[in-house]
């Protein structure tokens, strides 16, 4: 995994060959009239991908993202010094009573302790602000701000 | 680790993770609130969902 002091920090880590990464929207100015559950994603990952701070030198691409109620995506795909790409994905699966992170090659673990904690954090900022910059609601309430 | 490193769920909602791991006070998943934490993060992404689908009919 690459040493990003933010993305360790923030136990971020990688998963699964799945179509689970958002092409970047271009338009910043367009109504959310119209468009699609995808599409509404994938406005909130431009907001999900700033939350971690300035990205490390290198890095190509960030998504973090809600891909349905019970599934969290983070993706990062980034360059080496010697210009290798490399990439990762990481799902975090909700469950009733624990989470799970699923990783390239199957591997599930279960998410604890300060881990967990991080993810929390992040996923508390991403719904307070998607709520307020994407929707224009209310966190708390769900009501539209006027 | 040192108070300074760890976080807690920010007031601003323009706070970054950066900020929050500035934040002094300390906050930590133990083992038995797992559960407790999992249900928060589901109750989030189903309100997350909610609202999608909401504008969604508002769109239709």
């Amino acid at each position: 995994m690459r040493p990003s002091k933010l993305f360790s920090k923030v136990a971020m880590g990688v998963v699964g060959s799945g179509d689970t990464r958002l092409p970047l929207i271009k338009s910043k100015k367009r109504p959310l009239k119209s468009l699609t559950k995808r599409e509404l994603i994938q406005l909130e990952s431009e907001v999900g991908r700033t939350l971690f701070g300035e990205p490390p030198e290198g890095t190509t691409r960030r998504e973090f993202f809600n891909l349905d109620p019970k599934t969290w995506i983070w993706h990062e795909e980034w360059r080496d010094k010697h210009g290798k790409e490399h990439q990762i994905t990481t799902r975090y699966e909700i469950q009733e009573d624990s989470v799970i992170k699923v990783q390239p090659g199957l591997r599930y673990q279960k998410v604890e302790g300060q881990e967990l904690e991080n993810l929390r954090v992040a996923v508390e900022l991403y719904h307070e602000q998607v709520m307020r910059k994407i929707y224009k609601r209310d966190p708390r309430t769900g009501d539209k701000l006027l | 680790m040192q108070a300074s490193e760890q976080y807690h769920v920010p007031a601003s909602y323009d706070q970054t993770i950066e900020d929050a791991y500035k934040t002094p006070e300390a906050a930590f998943v133990e083992p038995e609130r797992v559960g407790e934490t999992a249900a928060r993060l589901l109750a989030i992404g189903d309100r997350l969902e909610e609202v999608r689908l909401d504008e969604a009919r508002d769109a239709a």
